[in-house]
């Protein structure tokens, strides 16, 4: 496990290391704005919503002849019914309060998507074995291409976020000033969500899509008890989520059988207790 | 008929009995805008019940019950203190507290091997209704033979149960719920123990969330806490109206997604079943999405 | 009434300005010139509509009629204003500091992607200095009391360099001292040839701080400067309409 954390493991899990470390950065980055919005379980919805679009991709992909572990595929299918699913939440949201329409949602979508990997089980096509590794992650025997994907993604996202750092932030605090100064509230919720969605499918591989959410409000509301200021809340965030996905992978890499997802969460958790037992007194 | 009193009619009642028990308790959760509380909650039940079973070593439903119910109310009072020390809305504190025991629980299983224990992961989410049969039935005299009926699968007359007792308890205490989930304030002032209230509330899902997990898993679950309440709410604004329509869309949700999901495939000529939990779960989404396209009186759109 | 022209010269103008929400009728056909470097008290009854009207002519409320700002329709003037809500609805546990909060009303200054210079810092700091908060920079927005929250929300609003100051009931809920500073500040800014119009509720000091009135109750009851408009007799029409109004509801 040393081995694993001193990136000496080989090469490959040290890709794997590397995507999870900027997942995490992304992830607890785009947390901190979904937070300040107060949004914290509008990932957990898309994260959920992205399951039927997984089982679609397979089947689409199976019958077009392939063996149905197409990963950009799979990750297309999933941000459309993500998508989907975003999209339900805030038609609902006008008739029904907010977390009832992410609850139906997630649970709705989330049991679609059952259905559909028992219909892939029962038609018995494909490769579906593993599939199964989007509920809870795995980094363990992840490809190449797979970990460049995820390491890509998850930099991508962290300089989106730095770049918009500003007008993320205002709109998050006070919308209607936003507003006022030239901005669309509307249109940079959107982008925050796309972004959030982003980590979402970059994630599916590493932690899973049922405890995603962890690695994106977790870090975020650990880093909220440290510093006063938005970007060092989302800066502190990136590093939690950085370090918790790096040692994270590292460890279910050199012990297969536990999932990343998990592990990540745990080690997450773990710095969230430690601070809200030491933090500092706010003035 | 033999076939279907065994095979199909344990289920069905089963999953109707899970769909009122958290359909109940859900409405008053929508009005009290607390309903991702039945998320949090179904998320917890795995690690209560992987810790009771290591605990005890007794793999008897009511044992891993109890601890689910232990760690659901455990994780209740966590979410309430995180929110709380760390000033966070309950969303977020939620997300926090369901999401770290749910890992602790997957990590425990892993770690101490699930030899021995009935359960795994995906059973936990996706549960395993069509497993409840009744293999002693083999006509309509089974349903009046007591060696028969007490062949029935455990699940059954403990939903039956837990169903009664939460519908009981609601008819009981109808008028200090349904003003505490209003107007909360008010309530205190008028000397009703919200606290109580509330705790109440929260452990009526929490049994309703423990019965029903053991029985058809969490995604079930979540999806009656909250998808047919929400669908009557749609279009109600009568509470009582609410509550009853609210039971109608749980149970024909429950229905329509067994025969849906155990049936359906096979007369379309495929070898297989598709999951019943999840049908059922989709059916529910899809009762509120039709709801929600039915444009409502003017007036009521606002709250 | 004679027909009215929009004249190039005034601050805002108002015409035929209705609100309606499903049913009821918020705002009634509100008309209005306010002039340039004037500084203007809204005033009406509860349910008159004055925080209805600014956000109407602000933009933030659908509404129908026509209202200018600056000769030009809002939108294309919305550089030129800043707005102070009553009693910002934010999340007072916001991880933003006081600098943080005025910094962002320098946001057109530097645009969607822009640098904070030491310039535009140094700038904020001065609107803090404005309004007697200066020593209070570094600390988080809620750990401020009311009225020094609301002082901090008008340094943000200077920090807009705006023409028109819109605010809506600044005096509510704040301490005398609060409420001399904020008075003080938005006379130097008249001075400077800003316009001020702001929702206000204690008639006793409308004279003592505003020039021109617009007395409101869902129409324009009337409007004008101070000394010939805020009178007895029209304080009781605006005042005495909102009475029959109820007793025949």
């Amino acid at each position: 496990m040393l081995a694993a954390l001193l990136l000496q493991a080989g090469y490959n899990a040290a890709l794997v290391s590397i995507g999870a470390a900027l997942l995490g950065a992304a992830a607890g980055g785009a947390g901190t704005f979904l937070i300040l919005r107060r949004r914290a379980l509008m990932s957990d919805a898309m994260a959920h919503a992205t399951l039927p679009g997984i089982g679609l991709a397979f089947l689409i992909a199976v019958a077009l002849g392939g063996d149905g572990r197409f990963l950009p595929g799979l990750m297309l299918g999933a941000a459309v019914t993500a998508g989907l699913g975003l999209w339900s939440v805030q038609r609902l949201s006008k008739r029904l309060p907010e977390d009832a329409a992410t609850g139906a949602v997630l649970s709705s979508f989330y049991g679609f998507g059952i259905v559909l990997l028992t219909v892939i089980q029962g038609l018995g096509v494909g490769r579906p074995a593993g599939l199964e590794t989007v509920l809870l992650g795995s980094t363990a025997g992840m490809l190449r291409a797979d970990a460049v994907v995820i390491a890509s993604g998850g930099a991508l996202i962290v300089a989106a976020l730095w770049v918009l750092r500003r007008p993320l932030a205002m709109v998050a605090f006070d919308p209607m000033h936003a507003r006022l100064s030239g901005l669309n509230p509307q249109r940079l919720d959107l982008i925050l969500l796309a972004l959030v969605l982003g980590v979402v499918l970059v994630g599916l591989n590493v932690t899973g899509l049922i405890l995603i959410v962890a690695l994106i409000v977790t870090p975020a509301v650990t880093a909220r008890l440290w510093t006063h200021t938005v970007t060092g809340m989302a800066t502190v965030a990136a590093g939690i989520g950085a370090g918790c996905g790096y040692v994270g992978a590292a460890i279910s890499a050199a012990v297969p059988d536990l999932p990343t997802g998990p592990v990540i969460v745990l080690l997450a958790t773990a710095i969230f207790a430690a601070s809200l037992l030491l933090r500092p007194r706010h003035g | 008929m033999a076939e279907f009193l065994a095979l199909s009619l344990p289920p069905i009642l089963i999953a109707c009995l899970a769909a009122l028990a958290c359909a109940l308790p859900g409405n008053f959760l929508l009005l009290s805008r607390r309903s991702m509380l039945g998320d949090a909650i179904s998320h917890v039940v795995l690690p209560g019940i992987v810790c009771a079973f290591l605990i005890t070593g007794s793999a008897s439903g009511w044992v891993m019950g109890a601890g689910a119910l232990a760690t659901a109310g455990l994780s209740a009072l966590l979410i309430e203190g995180v929110s709380r020390r760390a000033r966070m809305d309950t969303g977020a504190a939620m997300a926090v507290v369901f999401t770290a025991m749910f890992a602790l629980g997957v990590v425990l299983l892993e770690v101490s091997g699930t030899s021995g224990i009935h359960l795994d992961v995906e059973h936990a989410l996706y549960g395993n209704l069509e497993s409840l049969i009744w293999l002693s039935a083999t006509g309509l005299e089974s349903l009046s033979d007591p060696t028969a009926l007490a062949d029935l699968p455990p699940e059954l007359p403990r939903l039956a149960l837990i169903a009664f007792s939460i519908a009981t308890a609601l008819w009981v205490g109808w008028r200090p719920l349904v003003v505490t989930s209003f107007d909360p304030v008010f309530a205190r002032t008028q000397g009703v123990p919200t606290h109580l209230v509330t705790a109440g509330l929260t452990a009526a899902t929490a049994l309703a969330a423990v019965a029903a997990f053991q029985a058809v898993g969490s995604i079930l679950t979540i999806a009656m806490l909250i998808c047919p309440p929400a669908t009557a709410r749609v279009l109600t604004r009568r509470l009582t109206t609410q509550v009853a329509a609210s039971c109608g869309f749980a149970l024909s949700a429950a229905i329509l997604g067994y025969v849906l999901a155990g049936y359906v495939p096979l007369w379309l000529g495929l070898p297989f079943t598709v999951s019943a939990a999840g049908m059922i779960a989709t059916v529910a989404g899809l009762q509120l999405a039709l709801a929600a396209t039915i444009p409502f009186q003017a007036g009521a759109s606002r709250l | 009434m004679s027909p009215i022209s929009p004249p190039s010269d005034g601050a805002v103008f108002i015409s035929d300005l209705s609100v309606r929400y499903d049913g009821s009728t918020a705002l009634d056909g509100v008309t209005a010139r306010i002039p340039r470097g004037s500084m203007t008290a809204i005033i009406g009854p509860n349910g008159a509509g004055k925080s209805t009207l600014l956000k109407a002519v602000l933009g933030l409320e659908p509404s129908s009629g026509t209202a200018l700002v600056f000769g030009r329709p809002v939108a294309e003037g919305m550089h030129r204003i800043a707005y102070v809500p009553q009693r910002a609805a934010v999340d007072w546990g916001f991880p933003v500091r006081v600098i943080d909060v005025v910094l962002m009303g320098a946001y057109r200054q530097t645009g969607l992607l822009g640098r904070v210079t030491p310039e535009l810092r140094q700038h904020a700091q001065t609107c803090l200095e404005r309004v007697g908060m200066e020593a209070f920079a570094a600390r988080q927005i809620g750990a401020l009391s009311g009225g020094q929250q609301q002082r901090v929300f008008l340094a943000r609003a200077l920090a807009q360099k705006a023409e028109l100051y819109v605010l809506d009931e600044p005096f509510a809920g704040v301490d005398v001292a609060t409420e001399a500073a904020l008075i003080s500040v938005l006379k130097s800014l008249r001075d400077e040839g800003a316009t001020i119009i702001a929702v206000h509720h204690d008639l006793s000091t409308v004279a003592a701080y505003f020039d021109h009135v617009l007395m409101l109750n869902r129409r324009t009851v009337a409007e004008g400067p101070v000394a010939t408009t805020f009178t007895p007799q029209i304080i009781g029409q605006t005042y005495g309409g909102t009475m029959m109004m109820a007793a025949s509801a």
